[in-house]
C-alpha cells in the first residue's frame, strides 16, 4: 500500500531521483569528522529560523513594548524562556562554529582553485551572521542592548566621507528610538535572514558542485558514501550543538534580560562577547588612530580573506607550503583570542565596572518583579518611575546624596539617613543629637543629650517617636511601652517641641506630629524651613516645584522605607545609659517589637 | 575507512541518523508547541467585577441607551487602568436597569438601535431584536445577551461580559 502511494508521487513528482541526487553522492577520500561544521552551521541556521519564528509571534518592536514583549515571552509564555535560550545560545554556537569551520577550510586549502566563489561567499555568510547577531542584540531593547548599539552605530559613523549618513541610516534619524528599533527587527527577520537564505542556498550548491576537499596527505582512491557515511557524522555533531544549546538554556534559564533601556542612566556598555575583541583594540587606540580599529583593520582582514585564493595560487595544498599565507590567519585569530581575554580580565578587576553591572542586576531582577503585576501603558520606564525602590534611590543619589549619607553613600553635611526614623536612629538622636551622623554639622545645636533620663525612659520615649511615623499596614509597635513613652515625652520633650498643636512653651523645635510618616517627610522635603520643620535653623534647599510631585512621593516612600532598617552604626549598646535607678524594664523596647524587616 | 561498508553497518548508521534527527526535532518541537499553543493553556478568567458605568437619573424607560464600559483590563503584558472593553445598553425599568451587550450572538457585529422601528438591528446580516433584547428575524442563534445590574447610590453599576457567539445557549467567556 505504502509502496504504491509512494510509487504514484514519485510518478508524479519524480521525488526519488532528487532525494538521490541530494544523498547518494560520493565523497572522495571518505567521510570526514573535519567536514561536520558546515552541516552544523545549517543545522544551527534552521534552529534560528524556527525559534526566531516562534519569537515573532510575541515580540513587539516598539521602544514602549520591546522590553516587556521579551519579559512575557521569558517570563510568561509557556516554553518561552526554552525558545528564547536556543535562540540566544544558537546565534553565540553560530559564532563558534562559523570560526571553526573557516580554520577547517583554510587549513585544508578548500579556498583554491575552482572553490574560490565557494569561499567568496562563505566570507559573505560571516558577515550576515555578524550582521544577525549585532542586531539581534539591540531587539529586547534593555540596557545593554540599547548602549552596546549605541556604541556600535557610532562606529559605524567614523568610516570617512559616509559615516555619519550611514550612521543617520541605520538608526533611522539622529537620535535612537522607535525608527531604530523598527529597522533593526526588519533587518534582523528579513533583510538579513533572506540574504542569508539565498546566500546558502548558493554556498551549498557550489559546494555540491566542487565536492569536498580532501586533506592532501587522503588516499584519494578511498571513496566515502555521503549518505550514510557523512550524514551520520554530520548528525551527530548537529545533536552534540543542539544539546549543548538546549543544555545551556537549561542550566542557565536562557537568555539574559537586562534593565530597559534607559539613556538618563550611567552604564558600562560592552558588546555580546564575540565583539568583544573589537572593543578591547579600540582601548588601545587614541582618536586620532581610531580609524585603525574601526575601518582599517577590519577592512585589511575582510580584505585579506578575499584575496587569500590570489595569494596562494599553488597546486599544493599541503600545509607546509602554505604556511606563509596561513600565518596572517592564526595571528589574527591568536590576537582575537588574545584581546577576548584581555577584555574579560580588564572588566574582572574593574570594580565600577562590576558595581554598574550589580546596580543594573538589581535594576533588571526589580523590573522583572514588577512586570509580573502588569505593565503600565506608559511602558517599563513609567513603571520603575511610580516604584519608590527604584525611582527614590535615583532621586536620592541626584538631590540628596550631595549633603545626607544613606548606607555609606553620599557626603556628610546633614544628618545621615541610614535607618532614618528606626528606632535605633530615634534612640541615637536622643543620646547625641549633636553626633556628626545627626545633626553636628548643621545649624541645628539645641537639643539636649537626653542620656540622664535613663534606659527604661529612653526606650519608651524611643518607642513613642517611632510610633509617631507608624502607618497603616507597618509591622505593629509596642503601644504600651509607647504610652509610657507618651508621658515622658510630654514632661521632658515639649517644652521645646510642639505635638499635636501643644507645646514648645520654652523654645520653637520641631513639630514632632506625625513624625516620621510619609506626610512629614514629604513635608521636609517640600519646605523644610516651614514654622513645623526646621523654620529659621533650617539650611536644606526646599524641593517643592524643583521636584515633581512622583519624585517628591518616591524618593519619601524611599526614606520611610529606612525606619524599617536595622542599621548597627548609629546607637551601640554601650552607648545607651544605664538606669540610675536600676529599675525594671531594661530592654522592653525589643521585647515583643516585631521585626521591622518585613516592609522590604 | 579503507573497507567497504557491509549492508548491516549501513543500516545501523542509518538507524542513528533517523534517531539523532528526532531528538533535535524533539527539542525544538516540544517548546514550540508549548509556544504556540499557550493562549490554549491560560483561563480567561470571568470578570467578577462591577463597573459604574452610568447616573440612574440619565436613562430612559422608553428608549435603550448605549453607554461605553471602561475598566482595567490586562492585554498580555500591558495593564491599563481605564480600558474601553465595550459598549452595553441601558433601559432604566423603575428602580432597576435592564441592561443588554452590543454584541451580536451571530458573529459579534456591534448592534445598533433604530429608534424609529423600536428595535435592534445588526450591521452584518440583518438580524434584528426587540428592545427586550429577543429575536425578531434574522440568522441570529439567541437573543441579546442580558448583564448583571445593581444600582448604588444612584449610579449604575454592570457586570460586564461576553459570550460565545453562533450558539443557542449563553456561554460566558469572560
Amino acid at each position: 500500500m505504502l509502496d504504491k502511494l509512494s510509487d504514484w508521487l514519485d510518478d508524479r513528482t519524480g521525488y526519488r531521483a532528487l532525494v538521490s541526487s541530494a544523498l547518494d553522492e560520493e565523497i572522495e577520500g571518505g567521510a570526514r569528522w573535519a567536514y561536520v561544521f558546515g552541516s552544523g552551521l545549517l543545522a544551527i541556521f534552521l534552529c534560528q529560523m524556527v525559534t526566531g519564528v516562534l519569537l515573532m509571534l510575541t515580540y513587539t518592536p516598539s521602544v514602549n513594548d520591546a522590553w516587556s514583549s521579551v519579559y512575557y515571552i521569558q517570563h510568561q509564555v509557556t516554553g518561552g524562556w526554552f525558545v528564547r535560550g536556543l535562540h540566544h545560545y544558537g546565534a553565540q554556537a553560530m559564532m563558534i562554529v562559523l570560526g571553526m569551520h573557516l580554520l577547517q577550510v583554510a587549513l585544508y586549502g578548500a579556498y583554491k582553485k575552482p572553490r574560490e566563489v565557494t569561499w567568496w561567499v562563505g566570507l559573505a555568510l560571516l558577515g550576515l551572521v555578524q550582521g544577525l547577531g549585532l542586531t539581534g542584540y539591540l531587539l529586547p531593547w534593555d540596557q545593554k542592548g540599547y548602549w552596546a548599539t549605541k556604541v556600535a552605530t557610532n562606529i559605524a559613523g567614523t568610516v570617512p566621507l559616509v559615516g555619519p549618513s550611514i550612521q543617520t541610516l541605520i538608526v533611522g534619524g539622529a537620535d535612537y528610538g522607535q525608527a531604530t528599533i523598527t529597522r533593526f527587527y526588519v533587518l534582523h527577520v528579513a533583510v538579513l535572514p533572506m540574504l542569508l537564505l539565498l546566500t546558502v542556498t548558493m554556498h551549498v550548491a557550489l559546494f555540491r558542485k566542487n565536492g569536498a576537499t580532501a586533506p592532501a596527505s587522503a588516499d584519494r582512491s578511498v571513496k566515502g558514501a555521503f549518505y550514510p557515511d557523512q550524514v551520520f557524522k554530520d548528525r551527530v555533531c548537529t545533536v552534540l550543538l543542539v544539546g549543548g544549546m538546549a543544555l545551556l538554556t537549561a542550566t542557565t534559564g536562557g537568555g539574559h534580560l537586562d534593565a530597559p533601556a534607559d539613556p538618563s542612566l550611567e552604564y558600562h556598555p560592552r558588546p555580546e562577547w564575540y565583539f568583544l575583541f573589537l572593543f578591547q583594540l579600540l582601548k588601545y587606540l587614541p582618536g586620532s588612530l581610531e580609524l585603525l580599529g574601526t575601518v582599517v583593520l577590519p577592512g585589511l582582514a575582510g580584505a585579506f580573506l578575499f584575496a587569500l585564493p590570489f595569494f596562494d595560487r599553488g597546486d599544493s595544498r599541503a600545509l607546509r607550503g602554505r604556511l606563509p599565507w596561513l600565518a596572517p590567519i592564526f595571528v589574527g585569530g591568536l590576537g582575537v583570542v588574545f584581546l577576548t581575554w584581555q577584555s574579560f580580565q580588564d572588566d574582572a578587576g574593574d570594580e565600577a565596572f562590576q558595581k554598574s553591572r550589580v546596580a543594573s542586576q538589581q535594576r533588571a531582577d526589580r523590573a522583572i518583579e514588577l512586570a509580573a503585576n502588569g505593565v503600565p501603558p506608559g511602558g517599563p520606564l513609567e513603571m520603575l518611575r511610580r516604584d519608590p525602590i527604584t525611582r527614590g534611590p535615583d532621586v536620592y543619589a541626584q538631590e540628596c546624596a550631595g549633603c545626607h549619607i544613606l548606607n555609606g553613600e553620599g557626603e556628610r553635611a546633614a544628618p545621615d539617613h541610614t535607618g532614618f526614623g528606626s528606632r535605633e536612629w530615634v534612640m541615637g538622636v536622643l543620646i547625641d543629637p549633636d553626633a556628626d551622623h545627626y545633626f553636628g554639622t548643621t545649624d541645628i545645636a539645641d537639643m539636649k543629650p537626653m542620656g540622664k533620663l535613663g534606659k527604661a525612659k529612653l526606650d519608651a520615649v524611643t518607642e513613642f517617636v517611632f510610633a509617631l511615623g507608624h502607618q497603616e499596614g507597618d509591622p505593629a509597635f509596642d503601644k504600651a511601652l509607647a504610652d509610657k513613652g507618651k508621658e515622658v515625652f510630654e514632661n521632658t520633650c515639649m517644652d521645646c517641641h510642639l505635638f499635636e498643636g501643644d507645646g514648645a512653651h520654652m523654645f520653637d523645635g520641631p513639630d514632632m506630629t506625625a513624625y516620621g510618616s510619609l506626610k512629614w517627610i514629604e513635608g521636609q522635603v517640600r519646605n523644610p524651613d516651614a514654622e513645623s520643620q526646621y523654620g529659621e535653623l533650617n539650611e536644606m534647599p526646599a524641593f517643592e516645584g524643583e521636584l515633581d510631585d512622583n519624585d517628591i512621593s518616591m524618593v519619601s516612600q524611599y526614606l520611610r522605607l529606612q525606619r524599617f532598617d536595622k542599621p548597627d552604626i548609629l546607637v551601640k549598646p554601650e552607648d545607651i545609659p544605664a538606669d540610675e535607678e536600676g529599675a525594671a524594664g531594661g530592654g522592653t523596647a525589643d521585647a515583643g517589637a516585631p521585626d521591622g524587616d518585613g516592609a522590604e | 575507512m579503507s573497507e567497504e561498508p557491509s549492508e548491516s553497518r549501513r543500516s545501523a548508521l542509518k538507524v542513528l541518523i533517523g534517531l539523532g534527527s528526532a531528538a533535535v526535532g524533539a527539542v525544538l518541537a516540544l517548546p514550540g508547541v508549548s509556544y504556540v499553543v499557550d493562549p490554549l493553556l491560560r483561563s480567561a478568567g470571568k470578570r467578577e467585577r462591577w463597573v459604574p458605568v452610568a447616573d440612574l437619573e440619565g436613562l430612559s424607560e422608553e428608549h435603550p441607551v448605549a453607554v461605553p464600559v471602561v475598566d482595567e483590563q490586562t492585554d498580555a503584558w500591558t495593564t491599563d487602568p481605564a480600558v474601553r472593553l465595550g459598549v452595553v445598553w441601558l433601559r432604566k425599568k423603575g428602580e432597576k436597569v435592564h441592561a443588554l451587550t452590543a454584541e451580536c450572538p451571530h458573529l459579534g457585529c456591534k448592534v445598533d438601535y433604530q429608534r424609529e422601528d423600536k428595535h435592534f438591528a445588526c450591521p452584518c446580516h440583518e438580524s434584528k431584536f426587540t428592545p427586550e433584547g429577543d429575536v425578531r428575524g434574522g440568522p441570529a442563534p439567541r437573543g441579546l445577551d442580558p448583564l448583571d445590574t445593581r444600582v448604588v447610590d444612584g449610579k449604575v453599576e454592570v457586570r460586564f461580559a461576553r459570550f460565545r457567539a453562533q450558539v443557542a445557549e449563553r456561554v460566558e467567556i469572560g
